[in-house]
């Protein structure tokens, strides 16, 4: 064996080691116990079941999915509003520049999510940073109740997962090619027209891949929830967290969990689906 | 609305100057186009005949002078808002929709009935010859098909001025001859007025009523291809239109006002030319490679018996068989290379030169074209 082909060998092996330790064994066992039974002593009985999955299909917790869904939903599309024109502006403007407001865009990263979140709950509380400010200004007379409301999950969830809505967008606005923009002007469309018939339709890759990366996240991200919502903006990743942690009912948290993964796992292949049909943009 | 049948121009450029950052790309160019005529820029990469076609389609504004489209000043105009279509080199057709819907575009901008739409779009399809491809997306189609649908997605909205940006560049040779006889047809059959933009001569020539020669943001020449060919302007313009050999030459005396009596490159001979010139001016005597004559010699005689008087001798360099013609480089004894060219005799089959064989070189009288040396470099 030479030794670039051990290096192959190697390389290849540990990755697959880690991914079959890290990833597959723990996704084969969360699927596993969601067909099993409760026990109270030992959380898990060795008995089959598609009780979990039927008690999923029970209103309330389909309602705890729709509201979660629609949370992230929420944030996806203010995400979206406030990225897409960003991006475009940022993808126009001079390549200097440019890579300046990336790395500013991506810097956040550098600090843990969870430390920002504690962040944006100081902003927002009752005698936050955000009141204060408003208070002293005379804009308002008392102080706003912002924290432990659902408004307050959505800006964490926009907050945190923003720069996942840009970066895709940012990638096809930044290839898109101008001339069609000039042969849309020269065809007589006016801007609104050019930009819903061309730009949206042309960057609508990014629009799905971003729109993707912001919803698919935001439906678990149960800190964000926990750390500034009220008792009612139950996020999927709350429930779960809860059937696990505090329920101690692992079987249907597993369930749940399972159930999450195939709901992403769907957008996903639409995803691809769409891109097939979309990305064909190759002209020549 | 302006009456073109009283020679009003469709389209008038005055005083346009136009610069980007501190590059001046033209400056004070004045340029008008009639209705109806097919009128190509032609010159190098960099000579502002692009820049005119953006001033003309909206894309770019002129810094000075004023710009008319069918009489009205359009220089405020956003490109949406100007009567003219314009073929991009790089056809620049939407990938996300078929060529169908590609066509029917800008008559769907302009909120034109169904019904006529669906009638403009596939009689514009038909004349392209693509109605058979209208649901294919442009990755479905070959460069040239593709070229036929930006055509027909301008031409469909019957644009005033259609201008055209070198777009037979990304064709093959073959069917880039094709598509050259057929714009010049298409062209003919609808009557708007085609400004198409080229840095190629042999595209020039063969399509245009009219050829605008260029350089560095000014009009060396404006003149039927003809003109253009045979009575160029100056030396920028014979050289690049077209293979051209250039004489340097003395006036020695003239005869009642035509004739010239000259020492080109040490040779006396006589010259015919309308311009008028004084003994001792420097001139340049131009002549192509198929004005040339070329005489093979031995013992310093003609074969064929002919005068050597006036004529250059030399030594074939090269010979290029290219089926139709022969083409020879021949080194002349006062050190120039040229280029002759010369068509095949059927009565002589033999007819053909060996490298190294001492020849002399005259052409057929008064094709010449002489013009006055201004002392500049060639290019």
């Amino acid at each position: 064996m030479t030794e670039k082909s051990l290096f192959k060998t190697a390389t290849i092996g540990l990755t697959g080691a880690w991914l079959g330790f890290f990833v597959l064994i723990p996704n084969v066992m969360i699927l596993a116990t969601s067909f099993l039974q409760r026990d109270e002593a030992a959380f898990v009985r060795l008995d089959f079941t598609l009780e979990n999955y039927r008690r999923i299909l029970d209103p309330v917790y389909l309602q705890v999915f729709g509201h979660s869904a629609a949370m992230a939903l929420v944030a996806t599309m203010v995400c979206l509003a406030l990225g897409y024109p960003f991006a475009y502006a940022l993808a126009r403007t001079r390549p200097g520049l440019r890579h300046l407001l990336l790395l500013l865009v991506i810097i956040p990263f550098w600090t843990n999510s969870l430390i920002r979140t504690y962040a944006i709950r100081s902003l927002l509380a009752t005698q936050g940073v955000l009141n204060k400010l408003l208070l002293f200004t005379g804009i308002i007379d008392e102080p706003l109740r912002l924290l432990y409301t659902g408004t307050a999950v959505t800006i964490g969830l926009v907050y945190i997962l923003f720069p996942f809505m840009v970066l895709p967008l940012f990638a096809v606005i930044e290839k898109l090619d101008t001339r069609l923009l000039e042969a849309s002007a020269d065809l007589g469309a006016g801007r609104f027209q050019t930009f819903v018939r061309v730009i949206i339709p042309l960057t609508m890759p990014g629009i799905i891949a971003g729109g993707l990366l912001v919803f698919l996240p935001a439906l678990g991200m149960f800190y964000v929830s926990d750390l500034l919502g009220g008792a009612k903006d139950l996020l999927i990743g709350n429930f779960i967290k809860n059937q696990f942690l505090d329920a101690r009912d692992w079987p249907f948290g597993a369930a749940a969990s399972v159930t999450m993964t195939l709901i992403m796992a769907l957008m996903l292949i639409a995803y691809f689906f769409s891109i097939r049909k979309i990305g064909k943009k190759e002209i020549r | 609305m302006a009456d073109h049948r009283n020679g009003n121009p469709i389209v008038s450029l005055k005083r346009i100057t136009k610069r980007f950052g501190d590059k001046t790309v033209l400056a004070g160019l004045d340029l008008d186009v009639r209705n109806g005529e097919f009128l190509t820029l032609l010159g190098p990469s960099g000579c502002g005949k692009t820049t005119i076609l953006r001033l003309l389609a909206g894309f770019e504004s002129p810094d000075e002078g004023d710009i008319f489209i069918d009489g009205r000043r359009v220089n405020d105009l956003a490109p949406n808002q100007r009567h003219v279509n314009i073929v991009f080199q790089s056809f620049a057709l939407f990938p996300h929709m078929t060529a169908l819907n590609n066509v029917a575009f800008g008559l769907k901008m302009k909120k034109t009935d169904r019904a006529e739409i669906r009638q403009r779009v596939d009689e514009a399809l038909r004349m392209v010859k693509l109605d058979d491809l209208a649901d294919r997306k442009p990755h479905q189609l070959s460069g040239g098909q593709q070229q036929r649908v930006a055509l027909a997605r301008a031409v469909v909205n019957r644009p005033k001025v259609l201008l055209l940006d070198e777009c037979l560049n990304a064709l093959d040779y073959k069917l880039r001859k094709e598509m050259q006889i057929e714009l010049k047809q298409i062209q003919r059959r609808i009557g708007i007025t085609f400004i198409f933009v080229t840095h190629s001569q042999e595209e020039a020539l063969s399509m245009s009523d009219r050829v605008i020669v260029m350089r560095d943001g000014q009009i060396e020449q404006a003149g039927t291809p003809r003109q253009v060919y045979e009575t160029p302007a100056n030396l920028f313009v014979a050289r690049f239109v077209g293979e051209i050999n250039i004489f340097d030459g003395i006036v020695t005396g003239r005869e009642n006002g035509s004739t010239l009596f000259a020492d080109v490159e040490g040779v006396g001979c006589t010259l015919r030319t309308p311009r008028s010139f004084q003994t001792g001016d420097r001139i340049k005597v131009l002549l192509r490679p198929e004005d040339l004559r070329v005489t093979e010699l031995k013992n310093g005689q003609a074969v064929d018996g002919t005068s050597i008087d006036g004529k250059f001798m030399g030594r074939v360099l090269e010979r290029t068989y290219k089926g139709m013609t022969l083409d020879s480089l021949i080194l002349l004894d006062c050190g120039k290379k040229i280029q002759a060219s010369e068509f095949f005799d059927e009565e002589d089959p033999s007819f053909d030169y060996s490298i190294g064989e001492r020849v002399a070189v005259g052409w057929v009288p008064s094709w010449e074209e002489i013009l006055p040396d201004d002392g500049k470099e060639p290019l």
